[in-house]
């Protein structure tokens, strides 16, 4: 078994950002090697670098024996290195069968005469029997005839797979395929990658669902911040230090929050400005009765019950595709409900639309720093405020929390670096002087550093009375700044309590590593 | 299959008996006038329908091949060698056009392509010495055709339905063209790139170079349909190959029906008697009207004249299996590269 693919020291820059360093690592034939590495790691990246959709900054790909580096992605294919993509992508107006039959251009013979003339009977034929042979090995031959666009979910995911697979690969590279399946879903996706291999095909695959990975592949390659944590067997990389702080986060020493004070005297005050009192007799800012949400086929939050007390900082921790973001946009109005309720500062919201739950009190500060980048910081901040003129004490006080935005009023705010972009969003989020804050990956793609800065503002923010959910899939930093902690899994809560005490639970890492 | 054959009979047995069921000279104007579209019309459809590129400067192909040929049959070349050269003329100008404009997707794509028909039309009438600009070409001499010691020449004036019945001929050529290229690897590559660019690349489909092949092919054909045109017409002008005239004919294919089979005939041939009708209504309100039958049609019949036809047949026979192809491909996600 020799060498099939290697990587030496790619790295990739963008703009300022270093999305892959120095990476190396290879590929032996006839192996399933696992790359991977939590959310925003580099691993689509690297994926890009090898299948040519981005060139390297430096560094060379080599595939059977051949520098490819910057190759066009058409040429890779023709020289056996096929891939999927993160997400799912099928000819979805053309039938199961169409779909093959397109992806095995690389086996049919092409030239004018073929194109005004037809091909060969033979050919035909040849073409025909491929085109079944690939349907029946991934177990779509009884879907022939249906249109792509109107698969399940799932069964996409495979037909992408057989797409690959058409153009007979040598190296198949499969971009998170594990990406929203269920339990058995992804174990019967598993099967199919071995029935792959089993037929001559080395697999490359990436994914962040470390249990199902370790459970698979014969080798693990880790990275994280686009460097290589560990490479090896599953059992040693999983048990690797720095493998489980680079899943779970690494903690920098935050303080408590301090305790909720209880009743539902204390409005929500931010900047000296009081906003609306609650409704006697609830204390709670949110509460999900019974929720589900589906998108198409696919279940996202299953008969979810869920509160957040006034005053409390509540973390909703779990592996990716668990659907923590999911909640907020339910929360926010963005997506609509399957069936249950949810009540928003002590009313129902069915029937409200977002703006008008903005009104209520509530804010949602959605994942990947959404900020305008050409306008400058202040006119961001000011961006927050849905309407009427801005209130230079609330701005003043968004200045007080985070410091560095003050110093940086008048810069553009595409010229600020990751942190400080979440910290303007954060800071837009708090303009309209909300009661709940929904925080959405704040500290993704952060360094520890600035990740803790996020957390410490965090904690002022809820020392003057604002409540907050938190959606982190840094379970460690989530748990040391929250009150309590619910932890989702395939769109369950599979956990529960106060957040002291998840962070001693070994299921929670279970949750995370499937150690 | 069968099916398919009793229809192409019948097509062809009503474009034949056309011009002597309606046998006024406005008509047979018209029906050579629908020929010529049906022929731009799929030509266009190889990239809209086939490739999802939306070329907006189409006319401007058909132009290059009108003036290649009324000049050169002017200075003395036969008939058909006309026709050739404006075939190779169109060609050369989509491969100059397609080289650069091909690197650029989408609505970018759309938009140099609707420049570069202006430009063209700018420069027919800048280049007087060759084209005479504004004041027009005059002069064009009439196809001749000798074919083993019978000839003809067609005096497409006085005498509509022998050059109908020529242009059918190419209609036919264009039609089949059409058909055959959508069910070759040529024609399935660009299918792919339609639905996921990125995905094509992926299983090994040179993308650029089949755009760049497809859009040289359509603006040849263009070509062709230009010089049908020009000794039909015996007279060109810039305003005959403006970018209104690619809209009309962008109008046409999405209106009979992108990526049909049939949609190319029924586009044009709709367009033009309804426009020719609403003329003759009302002058001042044939624009009005003209705007809010396609706003209406469009609105209803998203898929095209054909689409919808098909639709309704499909759902008559209780073949709900198959859903609209619009529906479906909102599914798929579009390109996201940086990781």
């Amino acid at each position: 078994m020799g060498e099939l693919l290697r990587l030496e020291h790619l790295t990739r820059n963008f703009g300022g950002f270093t999305a892959v360093s120095d990476l190396s690592f290879h590929v032996d034939e006839g192996e399933v090697l696992g790359l991977v590495g939590p959310n925003g790691a580099g691993k689509t990246t690297t994926f890009n670098l090898v299948t040519g959709f981005l060139k390297p900054t430096s560094g060379r790909v080599v595939f059977r024996g051949e520098d490819v580096t910057g190759l066009p992605p058409h040429q890779l294919a023709r020289r056996g290195l096929v891939r999927t993509f993160q997400h799912t992508r099928v000819f979805a107006a053309l039938s199961v069968e169409e779909n093959v039959r397109v992806a095995s251009h690389m086996r049919e013979r092409g030239g004018p005469l073929r194109a005004l003339f037809g091909a060969a009977p033979a050919e035909r034929e040849a073409l025909r029997e491929h085109v079944a042979a690939v349907l029946q090995t991934v177990g779509l031959s009884g879907r022939r005839g249906d249109l792509a666009g109107g698969l399940a979910y799932g069964e996409q995911r495979v037909l992408e797979i057989a797409l690959a697979l058409a153009a007979a690969p040598r190296l198949l590279l499969l971009d998170e395929p594990f990406a929203g399946m269920n339990e058995t879903e992804s174990s019967r996706t598993m099967d199919l990658i071995h029935a792959i291999r089993a037929a001559g095909t080395t697999v490359l695959v990436i994914d962040h669902h470390m249990r199902t990975m370790a459970r698979g592949c014969d080798r693990l390659v880790v990275v994280d911040y686009g460097v290589k944590l560990a490479e090896g067997e599953p059992e040693a990389v999983t048990n690797d230090e720095r493998v489980i702080r680079a899943y779970m986060g690494a903690s920098e020493e935050l303080r408590a929050p301090q305790p909720v004070r209880g009743g539902p005297s204390g409005a929500g005050v931010v900047g000296g400005v009081s906003t609306p009192e609650l409704q006697v007799g609830t204390a709670d800012v949110l509460r999900f009765e019974g929720v589900s949400v589906s998108y198409g086929r696919v279940r996202a939050l299953q008969d979810v019950d869920l509160r957040v007390g006034r005053g409390e900082i509540v973390a909703l921790v779990g592996a990716n595709g668990a659907g923590k973001t999911t909640a907020l946009r339910a929360v926010s109005g963005l997506l609509a409900l399957g069936s249950g309720r949810i009540e928003l500062l002590g009313r129902p919201v069915a029937g409200l639309g977002p703006a008008a739950r903005v009104r209520l009190g509530l804010a949602h500060c959605p994942e990947g720093r959404e900020i305008f980048p050409r306008m400058s910081v202040r006119e961001n901040l000011e961006m927050g405020v849905p309407v009427g003129p801005v209130d230079e004490t609330v701005l003043e006080h968004v200045y007080e929390l985070f410091p560095r935005l003050r110093e940086r009023t008048w810069q553009s705010a595409g010229s600020l670096s990751g942190g400080e972009q979440q910290m303007l969003a954060i800071g837009r989020a708090l303009m309209s002087s909300p009661q709940l804050l929904l925080l959405d990956e704040p500290t993704l793609g952060l360094a520890p550093l600035l990740a803790r800065e996020v957390g410490e503002a965090l904690l002022r923010l809820n020392d003057e009375g604002v409540s907050v959910l938190l959606v982190e899939q840094n379970a460690v930093l989530a748990l040391a700044v929250a009150h309590r902690a619910y932890v989702l899994e395939n769109g369950n809560i599979a956990l529960s309590g106060p957040a002291a005490e998840l962070r001693e639970d070994d299921a929670i890492k279970r949750v995370y590593l499937g150690a | 299959m069968r099916w398919s054959l009793v229809w192409l009979v019948l097509g062809a047995a009503a474009a034949i008996a056309a011009p002597h069921v309606f046998d006024s000279l406005t008509a047979r104007h018209l029906l050579v006038l629908i020929a010529i579209n049906v022929i731009l019309v799929s030509s266009l459809d190889l990239l809209i329908g086939g490739a999802g590129l939306l070329s907006l400067g189409h006319a401007g192909f058909m132009g290059v091949g009108a003036y290649a040929s009324a000049l050169l049959v002017k200075a003395g070349w036969a008939f058909p060698l006309g026709i050739v050269a404006a075939l190779v003329a169109a060609a050369v100008a989509g491969l100059v056009v397609g080289v650069p404009a091909l690197r650029l997707k989408g609505h970018y794509f759309s938009v140099v392509t609707f420049i570069v028909g202006i430009i063209i039309t700018i420069l027919m009438t800048n280049m007087v010495d060759l084209t005479r600009g504004p004041m027009g070409l005059t002069g064009i001499p009439f196809a001749r055709l000798e074919l083993f010691g019978w000839e003809h020449t067609f005096r497409t004036i006085i005498e509509k339905v022998g050059y109908y019945y020529l242009t059918l001929v190419f209609v036919a050529l264009a039609l089949l063209l059409r058909w055959r290229l959508g069910r070759s690897r040529f024609g399935r590559a660009l299918a792919a790139i339609k639905g996921d660019e990125n995905l094509a690349e992926s299983v090994g489909i040179a993308t650029y170079r089949t755009k760049v092949t497809a859009f040289v092919i359509a603006a040849a054909v263009a070509g062709v349909a230009g010089a049908l045109y020009a000794h039909y017409a015996v007279f060109l002008s810039p305003d005959s190959f403006t970018f209104v005239d690619s809209f009309d004919l962008f109008v046409m294919n999405l209106l009979g029906g992108a990526g049909t089979v049939l949609g190319p005939v029924v586009g044009p041939t709709f367009l033009v008697v309804v426009s020719s009708l609403l003329r003759n209504l009302s002058p001042a309100l044939s624009h009005v009207v003209y705007g809010v039958i396609l706003i209406v049609v469009i609105v209803v019949l998203p898929s095209g004249i054909v689409g919808g036809v098909r639709n309704v047949a499909a759902r008559l026979q209780g073949g709900a299996g198959r859903g609209r192809a619009g529906d479906a491909e909102a599914g798929s996600g579009s390109g996201q590269r940086a990781g």
